[in-house]
């Protein structure tokens, strides 16, 4: 195969050659297909791997391949150290070859020396492989980086996945993992909770390098004899994993590959970690050791050993735990104060307020609520820290409706359970994807599968659009009743259909002002429509894949928009790029929430974890695990302390936002819990589901007995009381109808919303 | 995957002879993939508030890979497959039928679904569940038990002790049964009407030959009222939401009174 090629040559069919042989064992040491005149460093690599014959390593070659980018980078301190380091002789750098020149060397540049040296270098590699072999068997760990430095074309995907090209015996994997199992079982009670941690992350490691490395008898032998005795809320990830039999398979799942690269995090108190280190370095298990050293960031605190409930209430996520760093900092959860608006007096007569601009003209009456507080709240935000929008004329007005709605609001509590009205959607074929109500319950939306978005009017009032321009020009415009006249009764109904997407609607957000509508689809588009038109002004493209959520601020411009493709983007109306991006998921982002003082949001996801980011400067300011199952609904508590989530694994799980912690559980739901909401006062959290229940719970107590303990916030761990029986208040079931959505209307009576599905 | 999937898919193509190595490599390369579209099409499947994974969901996970979605497998519930056995093996295939286009074209239109609408109705007022037609029917059986038997311990609204995949089930035969009383107009049965329909049934089909015999000649005359109203009875009975047992006690203790009156 003493090829002479003259010309140069695409970098192409080198690089795939170099991709698939990177690990193939290939050729004769004779054969030293050096003669191929590089056209890049990268190319030289690919051509002198077939020549590394006999049955070597894949880590002999690219610690070869990187020796020789060095070499032509004129890196030559480096690759001095690397070369003492790894233990090749010094000569063989270091001769000009001879054999190689002979091969006929085409071309011409710099390069041309270099692949002469490296053929005669690994010709002779070839010939010293047999003796170098047993230095192969138990690698250090700090040979595997110099790997990353290799110039290769998919730097990404190739070196992560070339970290696993260390080599340990395939046959002694499970050997090393009874090993471990063996050594756990005879541990303390106390500690074995802890430690047994460690077994999910080593196995999905030590398969994935097993299958990396193309063991694939040893690898599915391995994987068929441990996976059973993982834990139980690991089964989906493992199924995913069993079909990965091949390396190739490896390439295509970026959830995977980012579960690669990011630390598994776990939380160990340093005298299980002692324990755990003692036995691992004591003994010859290297390979355990290094991959733990590798893969798994253990957050070591001091204090007691958690015990296995408490680790099970923690875990489920696809990265381990979150670390305690990332939930130290701090956030201002508290509420922006309500700007101050003159109240007219008239609390009975509401009819005078509905015209807009046109307050009644008795004696104003300072709003109380605005001048209560003059000092600042230390947990809420500054008024400026993220420029809202000015309040309008007719906002104050909605604001003043708001307050006196609220003097009528029903008091609830364990005695005093809020009525439900239930709207039911029929004829929707399955195919009911979202739902939203506008925040004085007066209009209801409903995103359908069939790319079509439905607005609904809930008061007897029909919706009405505005004229066409041609009959608007055709009216008075002196006259009173102008804002009137300008809307068409001709074409008033009870509901309007928009149509503009071209994918199932996932998600609807009413504006707060009730002037816009947004929803957001498959086909990786948010689209922001007037409710005064009921027309699409906008269409926002930014993702690239399906949007699976989308919301309003509660104080309206921004929206926040998570879909498949793992970020969440922070937008304003009048800009058609986002203002944020939030990446840090590793899986697709299912749930996007604003925070009452709209200054943060939170994201759940499929990775079972829920991040809250802080829409200033994009950080990532808690991470929040514990759920076994993607993320489908989130709730903000009304004074912003607490967060509430539900996920398909039928639980809902209390936050607190201050202090970072997971303080209640709501056991009770079979199916995923679709919908989240408190009520106005933050005494009820009702949630809804796929099994076809509404249930309410008592809020109020769920946090009353977390508020004292501040030494766990130390810690990072609590024990949850079993109370959920005690909690739940109530549950109703609806005929064969998922309940998709809930909304507590100002007067704190409950509106449900779901489809009929028979 | 089993290396006979990809043998039949050659077969159906027209590539006979595969080798077997050839098969079982070709289905390894094709399980991750199928792994991988199936995981994408539940993401699709729960984003649509769904429990069943429909076809679109498939579709709709292949185009996230941007591959071509399959044509022509829409259906409403489930794909028609045809089940076929021979030659030692089994198989599922669709059966692509071949349709004459004029045939189509004549075809009067289908009817047109009703379109999507609203419809609201209390679930709960002040934390009780009305028993109003939209909501499910109220407390079963074992509730009833629970509370003629047991009234001391209060049982909060639509807590169900059972466990709740017990409720499942219960649902389902509400449903059923509540389709099979609609067309009847709900009668509270009498203690002495159910009396009644005790001693009838114990005459018409009891073991005693005598009784039976003098039963049939009165009641000859009403018959088709009786069998009505046993049908209704029995529904009654069916019926796992009313509790009858509350009345059997009343029963056994009438039971002995119109003994005498029998000739």
């Amino acid at each position: 195969m003493a090829a002479v090629q003259d010309g140069p040559i695409e970098p192409e069919p080198e690089n795939e050659i170099k991709t698939e042989t990177s690990n193939e064992v290939l050729g004769n040491p004779g054969d030293a297909s050096g003669g191929v005149p590089p056209t890049a460093p990268v190319a030289a690599v690919a051509t002198e791997k077939p020549a590394a014959a006999a049955a070597d390593s894949t880590e002999r070659q690219t610690l070869l391949a990187v020796l020789q980018f060095l070499k032509k980078s004129k890196l030559f301190e480096s690759e001095e150290i690397l070369r003492r380091e790894a233990g090749l002789l010094n000569e063989i750098g270091d001769s000009q070859g001879s054999g190689a020149g002979g091969a006929g060397l085409g071309g011409g540049g710099g390069a041309e020396p270099e692949s002469g040296d490296a053929s005669s270098l690994l010709s002779r590699v070839a010939g010293a492989a047999a003796t170098a072999q047993s230095a192969n068997a138990t690698p250090a760990p700090a040979k595997v980086t110099p790997v990353v430095t290799g110039g290769e074309d998919q730097p990404d995907v190739n070196v992560v996945l070339a970290a696993y090209s260390q080599q340990g015996d395939p046959v002694l994997y499970p050997v090393y993992y009874s090993g471990l199992k063996r050594f756990i079982d005879s541990v303390l009670d106390c500690h074995r909770a802890e430690l047994s941690q460690v077994f999910y992350p080593l196995f999905v490691h030590m398969y994935l390098e097993l299958v990396y490395n193309q063991y694939e008898k040893e690898a599915k032998a391995f994987f068929d004899k441990f996976h059973g005795d993982q834990e139980c809320y690991y089964k989906d990830d493992l199924r995913i994993l069993s079909g990965l039999t091949k390396k190739e398979h490896m390439k295509g799942n970026e959830t995977l590959l980012d579960f690669r690269t990011s630390k598994f995090v776990l939380r160990i108190s340093r005298d299980s970690y002692q324990l755990l280190k003692r036995h691992l370095q004591e003994r010859q298990n290297n390979q355990i050791w290094n991959i733990i050293q590798e893969h798994l960031y253990i957050d070591i605190f001091d204090g007691m050993p958690r015990s296995k409930g408490q680790i099970d209430s923690m875990s489920g996520s696809l990265a381990g735990e979150a670390k305690r760093e990332a939930n130290k900092a701090k956030v201002f959860y508290g509420l922006l104060k309500e700007p101050e608006i003159e109240v007219p007096l008239d609390d009975e007569d509401e009819e005078a307020e509905n015209e807009e601009g046109k307050p009644k003209k008795k004696k104003p009456k300072k709003d109380s609520t605005g001048s209560k507080s003059k000092k600042q709240d230390p947990n809420a935000p500054q008024q400026s820290r993220i420029p809202l929008p000015e309040l309008k004329d007719s906002d104050k007005l909605d604001k003043i409706m708001n307050m006196k709605e609220a003097t009528k609001r029903v008091r609830l509590g364990p005695e005093s359970l809020p009525s439900i009205c239930f709207y039911t959607f029929l004829n929707a074929y399955q195919g009911l994807t979202a739902v939203d109500f506008t925040d004085d319950s007066s209009l209801v939306a409903g995103g359908f599968a069939d790319s079509t978005v439905r607005v609904w009017s809930v008061t007897p009032k029909k919706l009405r659009g505005v004229k066409t321009a041609g009959d608007l020009s055709l009216i008075d415009k002196d006259s009173d009743d102008v804002l009137e006249r300008i809307m068409d009764e001709k074409t008033a109904s009870e509901s309007k259909n928009l149509y503009g997407h071209s994918g199932p609607v996932y998600g609807i957000s009413f504006s707060p002002d009730r002037n816009y509508l947004l929803s957001c689809s498959e086909d990786a588009t948010v689209r922001l429509w007037s409710l005064q038109t009921f027309t699409c002004l906008v269409g926002y493209k930014g993702h690239n894949y399906p949007v699976w959520d989308t919301q309003f601020s509660p104080y309206g411009y921004y929206f926040i928009s998570g879909g498949h493709d793992r970020v969440a983007r922070l937008w304003a109306t009048d800009h058609y790029q986002p203002l944020r991006i939030f990446s840090g998921h590793l899986a697709d982002i299912t749930c996007t929430r604003f925070h009452p003082n709209s200054n943060y949001v939170a994201t759940g996801s499929a990775d079972r974890t829920i991040r809250l980011w802080d829409i200033l400067n994009g950080n990532c300011v808690r991470i929040f695990t514990g759920h076994k199952g993607p993320i489908h609904s989130l709730a903000f508590s009304p004074n912003g302390k607490f967060l509430a989530s539900g996920a398909t694994d039928g639980r809902v799980l209390l936050w607190d936002i201050g202090h970072g912690l997971m303080i209640g559980e709501l056991k009770g739901h079979t199916d995923t819990v679709y919908a989240l909401k408190f009520s106005r006062d933050g005494e009820i959290l009702a949630s809804g589901s796929m099994d076809n229940t509404v249930r309410l719970w008592d809020a109020i107590k769920a946090f009353d007995d977390i508020e004292t303990d501040d030494f766990t916030a130390a810690t990072g761990h609590i024990t949850l009381p079993e109370n959920s029986q005690e909690l739940l208040l109530g549950s109703y079931m609806t005929k064969s109808t998922p309940v998709i959505h809930l909304h507590f209307t100002r007067r704190n009576l409950l509106l449900g919303a779901g489809a009929y599905n028979p | 995957l089993p290396g006979e999937l990809m043998k039949g898919i050659a077969e159906s193509i027209g590539v006979s002879q595969m080798q077997e190595c050839v098969c079982v490599s070709e289905c390894s390369l094709l399980s991750p993939s199928v792994c991988l579209c199936s995981q994408d099409a539940l993401k699709f499947m729960h984003h649509g508030k769904r429990r069943k994974l429909m076809t679109s969901d498939i579709d709709y996970a292949l185009k996230l890979k941007n591959v071509e979605p399959l044509y022509g497998f829409h259906a409403q519930d489930f794909i028609p497959f045809r089940f076929a056995s021979g030659g030692g093996r089994e198989l599922y295939f669709y059966e692509e039928k071949e349709v004459d286009l004029s045939d189509i074209i004549n075809t009067p239109l289908p009817r047109v679904p009703l379109d999507v609408s609203m419809k609201a109705h209390w679930l709960s007022i002040e934390g009780v569940q009305p028993a109003i037609p939209e909501n499910p029917p109220p407390a079963p059986k074992e509730q009833q038990k629970a509370e003629s038997t047991e009234p001391l311990k209060a049982v909060k609204p639509g807590q169900e002790e059972e466990g709740q995949l017990q409720g499942k089930d219960k649902k389902k035969l509400l449903e059923g049964s509540a389709m099979k009383l609609k067309p009847r107009s709900t009668h509270e049965l009498s203690v002495e009407q159910q009396l009644y329909y005790k001693e009838i049934t114990e005459a018409c089909v009891g073991s005693c030959e005598a009784k039976r015999a003098v039963r049939v000649n009165v009641v000859q005359n009403n018959l088709a009222l009786l069998i009505y109203l046993m049908r209704m009875v029995k529904a009654l009975m069916d019926n796992p939401t009313l509790y009858l047992e509350k009345y059997v006690s009343a029963a056994q203790r009438c039971l002995a009174l119109p003994c005498p009156t029998l000739p």
